[in-house]
């Protein structure tokens, strides 16, 4: 179970105090993959930058139970000058995750080939996120952050990744934010919407949706 | 009490994961690269053994020209590096901090073991090496260079926490940090004794923690008791920094997110 209690974010900026999550509460059951929808710069990455710990609440509670991943797509703790395989044994080493079982994983599913012996500046932003995919998948996570499901790879790769999510649907759920109603219907059993600070929650995917899109028409407000 | 322990058990599985790390990004891709801090600190030695030398300089009873060198430097690099590589070990680190298991604690921690597990092999080398080129290399004392290399290395690490911290709030402290660093390699006593320089200059002194820490140390290369050193004074100042660093570290993580 996921829950957040009273969270609230704000940032500090040259133009005043931002707040970006204003008292959101909330629960994720294990098992129902969770959509979230907000357009750009509605806070949805700082959402899960919350959720997985990244970063700390300006105040309230994140409560976890079960291993939360990073937010996938993210592979900014690689260091550059380091190959992709002592990459992998660093996250493999602060997860406690066995190294070679995981090597092997990411061997076959990244397909990264020699690659792995080089160092992660060489390679290009889409390896990147193919090594940081594969490793979030050989890891055992119970929840999966997914911050817009579709930025990894090329098209045979994105397959493969929902082929994964499929496969290991009963011990992992998603979590996904996205500002693509499409992506939220593919992989989510319910979803919610994010918007001015505010998270509104729906039982079903499509009312979730329904509600973006008449959001979406409506002219923006400027904050 | 488990909790703590389990706790205290994660963290140090990410401490060494973090130190493992930094062996190779520290040293570069090359096995030689583990050779440049010897090389260094040995050059730097060489400089001002040829200076003392010239100038006609004897080194205090009981120590030799390089003990005595070793005695300054190995202090001054253990502590510079500490302070120095800290400032920029979570600024620079920042995108680690999104696995939720690694902390700037950790960062700061791993940054400052490895500096001292290698400044201390540099100092095993240089002993050797000097014993080897037929200096006399004495320790009848090697407690007291224990204690006066642990309390440097934590002096390192809780000023090291203080100006990271500094840094993360205000980010000129980047700047003024070196300059303050270049300050004490010339007042702490590396290439002189702080025991035989001028009353006036004594007293001034006496303040730096880092000039009773190298004097500590030869103490334990030469046997003798420098009345200069004060233990109760450099103990408590390293332990007050080290607390004010801790404190000030845990206070500036609200900073980390402002940019």
């Amino acid at each position: 179970m996921l829950q957040l209690v009273n969270l609230c974010k704000q940032y500090r900026t040259t133009k005043g105090v931002k707040t970006v999550l204003d008292d959101v509460t909330a629960s994720f059951p294990p098992g129902r993959n969770m959509g979230i929808l907000g357009r750009n710069g509605a806070g949805k990455s700082t959402l899960l930058q919350l959720i997985g710990g990244a970063e700390l609440p300006t105040s309230g509670k994140v409560l976890r139970q079960g291993r939360v991943s990073w937010p996938i797509g993210f592979s900014g703790g690689f260091h550059g000058s380091l190959t992709g395989r002592e990459n992998l044994r660093f996250i493999c080493r602060i997860y406690k995750a066995d190294i070679q079982k995981v090597t092997a994983f990411v061997e076959e599913f990244a397909e990264l080939g020699d690659y792995m012996e080089m160092p992660v500046n060489s390679y290009s932003s889409g390896m990147k996120g193919k090594l940081a995919f594969g490793l979030s998948m050989a890891i055992d996570f119970d929840y999966y952050l997914i911050d817009e499901v579709t930025a990894v790879g090329d098209a045979s790769f994105q397959r493969k990744s929902k082929e994964e999510f499929r496969r290991r649907k009963d011990r992992s759920t998603l979590l996904v934010v996205s500002h693509s109603a499409n992506t939220i219907r593919e992989h989510c059993d319910a979803a919610a919407v994010l918007e001015e600070g505010r998270l509104i929650p729906f039982d079903d995917v499509g009312s979730a949706i329904h509600h973006y899109e008449s959001l979406m028409s409506a002219p923006q407000r400027c904050q | 009490m488990n909790g703590i322990r389990t706790a205290a058990k994660n963290q140090a599985i990410v401490v060494w994961a973090l130190m493992l790390r930094e062996t190779k990004t520290l040293f570069g891709r090359h096995k030689l690269g583990y050779l440049w801090a010897p090389i260094q600190v040995a050059y730097n030695i060489a400089i001002f053994w040829v200076i003392r030398d010239l100038a006609g300089f004897q080194p205090p009873p009981g120590l030799s020209t390089a003990t005595f060198l070793i005695g300054g430097f190995i202090p001054f690099y253990l502590f510079s590096e500490a302070v120095g590589g800290n400032l920029n070990a979570v600024g620079g680190n920042r995108a680690l901090l999104t696995y939720p298991q690694v902390l700037p604690l950790d960062l700061l921690a791993a940054r400052t073991l490895l500096n001292g597990a290698m400044y201390l092999c540099v100092m095993l080398i240089l002993l050797i090496a000097a014993y080897g080129l037929g200096y006399r290399v004495t320790a009848p004392n090697p407690e007291l260079i224990l204690a006066a290399l642990s309390l440097t290395l934590l002096l390192g690490f809780g000023l090291g926490c203080l100006c990271s911290a500094l840094n993360l709030m205000w980010p000129t402290t980047g700047r003024i940090v070196p300059m303050v660093v270049r300050l004490l390699f010339y007042v702490s006593g590396l290439f002189f004794s702080v025991e035989a320089s001028p009353a006036y200059l004594k007293n001034i002194l006496f303040y730096n923690p880092l000039s009773h820490l190298i004097e500590w140390l030869r103490d334990g290369f030469s046997g003798y008791a420098s009345p200069f050193v004060d233990p109760p004074y450099v103990v408590g100042f390293t332990l007050a920094a080290t607390a004010l660093g801790l404190l000030l570290e845990r206070y500036s993580r609200r900073y980390l997110d402002r940019i």
